[in-house]
């Protein structure tokens, strides 16, 4: 199977049972993607897949064949930190981190299609992932900074 | 550890269909929200693996004059931000968006929700309450089924292991047409139903001549509430009997007690929905297929 993650192509040979989490993590060795629950539930896994998030320990390696996958290293893919890590430093959103590789990916894709969301649809946005430190507050605040960081852009 | 399982992913429904009158059977996959979340506890018995996510004959949104047509490819999310249905089936859109959270709905499909037949599929009421025909295609061609009679059991549906969802299609509401969806659940976020309802009602002359009530979480498949149904069907929207019929949605429901809530409280839940319920729709306008 082939695919892109992070602009850079890749061709494998993978069991069917291997599912897109372990095909990053154990083969690509790209592994700022963490597993939570392997159930779908907590979100630490998530990655954008053709454009939309999504939990990598639901999909199946071969159901990514072809598909375009950003990982949380393709955030800083220079090691330049993109502006929502910076934000997430800045506004101490980073506690244990375990749960802020997925809370970017989720961010960045909801500022995609949304650039300037309210703090409900930033809430939303990043309700399929939980943060077991319960930092939310600083999370949703960090946020809303690059959200409005490109508003001053755009005036 | 990686125990054997077979993976295809045919190239279109044919072939799709072919894969799937072989023995032993193929499990369908489309966007696994509920099939891999047995990935750790019961892989051995996943076996074989039909994806059919690539299938282009079953995506597509078809919103019409008379019909509505909602491929089984269309995902959660489609449903939830698709902003013709959020007008015109806003009890649709909203139990789309109650569903997990984005990641959830990126994935999981209509079709999937359906084919997977909780008793909590969120959207099983909102489409029996538009009147929704589940279309199936298998190797002797297509047939379809009321919504309402497609399940048979908790993770039992009517159809054939060698049939696959095509769609659901329900006819276009028209400008008298009023419908609402309700859940509760234990959290706002990645919440399953501890009991849902969805009302669909038409008006004419402020009488409310057609009425459907479609229950989830409280009996063994998603509840249709016929009885309650002719309660209220016939009367005057100022004089709606919302007790009585409140009542009799409460012995109509065959609710269990599980780690979501008791069987009481859920009856208990399902009452005071339809309050709500009807009341929501007292304060709504109809919604139209012209807008």
């Amino acid at each position: 199977m082939t695919l892109k993650v992070n602009g850079k192509e890749y061709t494998r040979e993978v069991e069917a049972a291997t599912r897109l989490i372990d095909l990053l993590r154990d083969e690509l060795r790209l592994v700022g993607t963490k597993e939570g629950c392997g159930k779908g539930e907590c979100g630490t896994c998530t990655v954008i897949m053709d454009g939309k998030t999504v939990n990598s320990c639901l999909v199946l390696a071969p159901q990514a064949n072809g598909r375009e996958i950003v990982t949380i290293e393709g955030l800083a893919p220079e090691g330049k930190l993109h502006p929502l890590q910076e934000a997430f430093i800045k506004k101490g959103a980073v506690q244990c981190g375990y749960c802020t590789p997925g809370i970017l990916l989720s961010a960045q894709s909801l500022l995609e299609k949304n650039p300037h969301p309210s703090r409900d649809e930033i809430k939303e946005g990043i309700a399929g992932n939980i943060c077991r430190c319960t930092g939310y507050k600083k999370i949703v605040e960090a946020i809303e900074t690059v959200s409005e960081g490109r508003e001053e852009h755009a005036e | 550890m990686i125990t054997e399982l077979w993976y295809s992913a045919p190239g279109n429904l044919e072939e799709a269909l072919q894969l799937l009158q072989e023995d032993p059977p193929y499990l369908i996959l489309a966007g696994g929200t509920d099939l891999m979340v047995q990935y750790y506890d019961a892989r051995e018995k996943m076996g074989r693996v039909l994806d059919i996510s690539r299938l282009e004959e079953l995506k597509g949104v078809e919103i019409g004059q008379e019909k509505v047509f909602l491929g089984s490819l269309t995902t959660h999310e489609q449903i939830y931000r698709n902003r013709e249905l959020q007008k015109l089936t806003p009890l649709l859109s909203r139990a789309a968006g109650t569903v997990g959270a984005t990641q959830i709905r990126n994935q999981g499909t209509l079709g999937g929700n359906l084919a997977n037949a909780s008793p909590a599929a969120d959207l099983a009421p909102p489409l029996i309450a538009l009147e929704a025909k589940v279309m199936l295609v298998g190797p002797r061609g297509e047939r379809s089924f009321n919504l309402d009679e497609f399940f048979s059991g908790p993770g039992e549906t009517r159809k054939n292991p060698e049939e696959i969802i095509k769609g659901v299609e329900f006819p276009s509401p028209r400008g008298d047409f009023r419908g609402v969806f309700l859940k509760v659940g234990q959290r706002r976020a990645m919440a399953i139903a501890v009991a849902s309802l969805a009302i669909g009602l038409t008006c004419k002359n402020g009488t409310c001549e057609e009425i459907r009530l479609a229950c989830g979480s409280v009996a063994p498949v998603p509840l249709r509430a016929r009885k309650t149904e002719e309660i209220l069907r016939g009367k005057k929207l100022e004089e709606l009997p919302v007790e009585e019929a409140a009542g009799q949605l409460e012995k109509e429901a065959n609710p269990i007690d599980d780690i979501r809530g008791t069987a009481e409280y859920r009856s208990r839940v399902l009452g005071n929905l339809l309050r709500k319920g009807l009341q929501e729709i007292l304060s709504q306008k109809g919604v139209s297929a012209n807008g």
